[in-house]
């Protein structure tokens, strides 16, 4: 059931089927001819010695059949024993019995053929095939009377493999079948599975999309109508951040960066918008940290990000037993650094050194 | 190596590096380092850290990807004849880091680390010491592989901060330590890594090391093609 579910099934209906026909002919047709010319093998025994290791052989397959399994690798071998068989049991016939009902096996070798290699491509039945009718060819020039035979020997040829080359075309048949409901099937999960995901991300979307009209919205409002001023410092932060989240709104199909590491990353990219020279770096996150934690972290370093003027460190980050988002700014920040908003686990702090300052902050995992 | 008779000098150096310009970025730093750093020779491979003046430069800076693979092998070879090796690489992915520091190489630095940190680390080395940079530092940090050494509360405080900020002085700062000892602390860690020895009692384990170092790919062992007629 490996990577063709449909197909492997077809094939193996198949088989089943061929299997039968295998036991039906040895069972039905060959005994029967078996029992009317015993005589022409000498001993006679030696009749009933390459009968049963025919039926050994066809049971091997009923068994591997019982076990949903195909002879794979071993699939020539039995086919020459198969072969062998059949050519010992034509030696050990005198030549007038040769075509005759004594020799049934030239009957029934392709349809051992056809099951034996019933997983294989056409072509293995087919060189399987030919080889068997040159092998009984060469038997009957050794006997001298190939010349006159020949005719007899094709038309018993045609006769038994026509039946046989008709079941090859029908599986053949059933095979592209099989391939092509299998194609269609994959497409069909292929394209259930594009459904899921985009339903997926438009309610992701849909849920982003409330919180923006929760902040930008306003925000917007209040500028269009002249409640805030864009020349205020605090406006002009919040515009920055809801940017930010519009950015990252829009860049649904990012570079596969965590959520964390995207919030952030898009913060930076604000301000080297604005020439601001940011060195960045993140680490892998032991976990990925809650939205609302996600929020408390970029919130407590986008302030002083934001009002950043030349240059920054910023970074994303953690150990196994906490995540950190940090950034040290060159220069003054310009006015008071808005305090984070409350999250639980959240820690902020910050040091200022020599005209730098350094925020940091950083969730404990519970 | 030094010539006596010429005074004081600075270590010497050859770049293995694919990239010309940064050969070309590298040397530029080198000239303009206190005291001087001598490249005696450059090439874009490494074969030009085994052979001629490059085989007797104090310190290799050795650039880890050779088109886009890592090339662990000659970096094993360059280690285990006692060379000191400054890896300076574009890749930063922990595993990466992490193989190379076992190794031994004497510091890993990325690209985006300047001469700010490569000029230091390159006397440090030469001096027969160890250099950690930001990342390498956040790295160490955020190893959790299990056989990891075990690294205290405050080294790992260190390392966080000197990865997120860039400077000894605001470790020092805010954590109320002298930056002698935020150098103490990055140092024993760096020993503690130093002394944790990869032993290889089975065949196994030097089966997974010789695959870890490059010597033999997974590939060696891929058994394709059985010979099915289908597909």
């Amino acid at each position: 059931m490996a990577d063709q579910p449909l197909g492997r099934l077809l094939l193996r209906g198949v088989r089943e089927a061929q299997s039968m026909i295998l036991v039906a002919i040895l069972l039905l047709l060959d005994l029967p001819s078996l029992l009317g010319s015993q005589a022409a093998y000498s001993p006679q025994w030696l009749g009933w010695l390459w009968y049963g290791l025919l039926v050994a052989v066809a049971a091997v397959d009923v068994v591997l059949g019982v076990r949903h399994r195909f002879w794979g690798r071993a699939a020539w071998p039995g086919a020459l024993f198969v072969l062998a068989v059949s050519t010992a049991a034509a030696a050990s016939l005198p030549t007038a019995e040769l075509l005759g009902p004594a020799h049934y096996t030239f009957g029934v070798v392709g349809w051992f053929g056809l099951v034996i290699f019933v997983d294989h491509r056409v072509r293995h039945v087919v060189a399987f095939v030919v080889l068997h009718v040159a092998v009984t060819a060469v038997l009957l020039a050794w006997r001298g009377v190939l010349a006159d035979e020949a005719v007899t020997l094709a038309t018993v040829a045609l006769g038994v493999g026509s039946f046989q080359f008709a079941l090859m075309a029908a599986t053949l048949v059933l095979r592209g079948m099989a391939d092509r409901a299998t194609e269609v099937a994959v497409a069909q999960a292929e394209v259930a599975t594009q459904e899921a995901i985009a339903r997926e991300v438009h309610a992701d979307r849909k849920a982003r999309y409330a919180a923006l009209r929760e902040a930008a919205l306003p925000l917007l409002r209040g500028i269009a109508d002249g409640a805030l001023s864009p020349s205020d410092h605090v406006v002009q932060r919040a515009a920055a951040v809801e940017a930010a989240r519009l950015r990252r709104l829009f860049s649904e199909h990012g570079d596969g960066a965590t959520p964390l590491a995207a919030e952030v990353e898009s913060l930076v990219d604000v301000v080297a918008r604005r020439g601001v020279q940011v060195r960045y770096a993140a680490r892998p996150l032991p976990v990925e940290p809650p939205p609302e934690v996600r929020r408390s972290l970029v919130e407590a370093i986008s302030g002083v990000l934001l009002v950043t003027a030349r240059t920054a460190r910023v970074t994303v980050g953690g150990t196994g037993s906490d995540v950190t988002v940090s950034v040290v700014t060159d220069g003054d920040v310009g006015g008071p650094v808005r305090g984070a908003p409350d999250a639980e686990h959240v820690r902020t702090s910050t040091v200022v050194d020599g005209g730098r300052t350094w925020v940091e902050a950083r969730w404990l995992i519970p | 190596m030094a010539d006596p008779l010429a005074g004081p000098r600075g270590p010497t150096v050859v770049i293995v590096d694919d990239h010309p310009a940064i050969v070309d970025g590298v040397r530029g730093w080198c000239a303009a380092a206190d005291p001087p750093i001598e490249v005696v020779d450059s090439g874009n491979r490494p074969a030009v850290a085994f052979a001629g003046a490059g085989a007797g430069a104090d310190v290799v800076v050795f650039d880890l990807l050779y088109g886009n693979q890592p090339d662990f092998s000659s970096l094993r070879r360059l280690v285990e004849a006692g060379r000191r090796v400054v890896v300076y690489s574009q890749e930063d992915s922990a595993d990466t880091v992490l193989r190379c520091v076992e190794l031994g190489v004497a510091t890993y630095l990325t690209k985006f680390e300047g001469d700010e940190h490569l000029v230091p680390a390159i006397h440090a080395v030469a001096a027969g010491g160890t250099y950690t940079g930001p990342v390498l530092s956040g790295v160490l940090a955020g190893d959790r592989r299990p056989g990891r050494p075990v690294l205290s509360e405050r080294e790992r405080e260190v390392l966080i901060a000197w990865f997120e900020c860039e400077s000894k002085q605001l470790v020092a700062r805010k954590l109320h330590i002298s930056v002698k000892t935020v150098d103490t602390h990055i140092e024993r860690v760096r020993m503690k890594y130093a002394d944790t020895g990869r032993p290889a009692t089975s065949k196994s384990a030097l089966m997974i090391r010789a695959l870890q170092d490059g010597i033999v790919d997974l590939e060696d062992f891929d058994d394709r093609g059985d010979g099915r007629g289908e597909r």
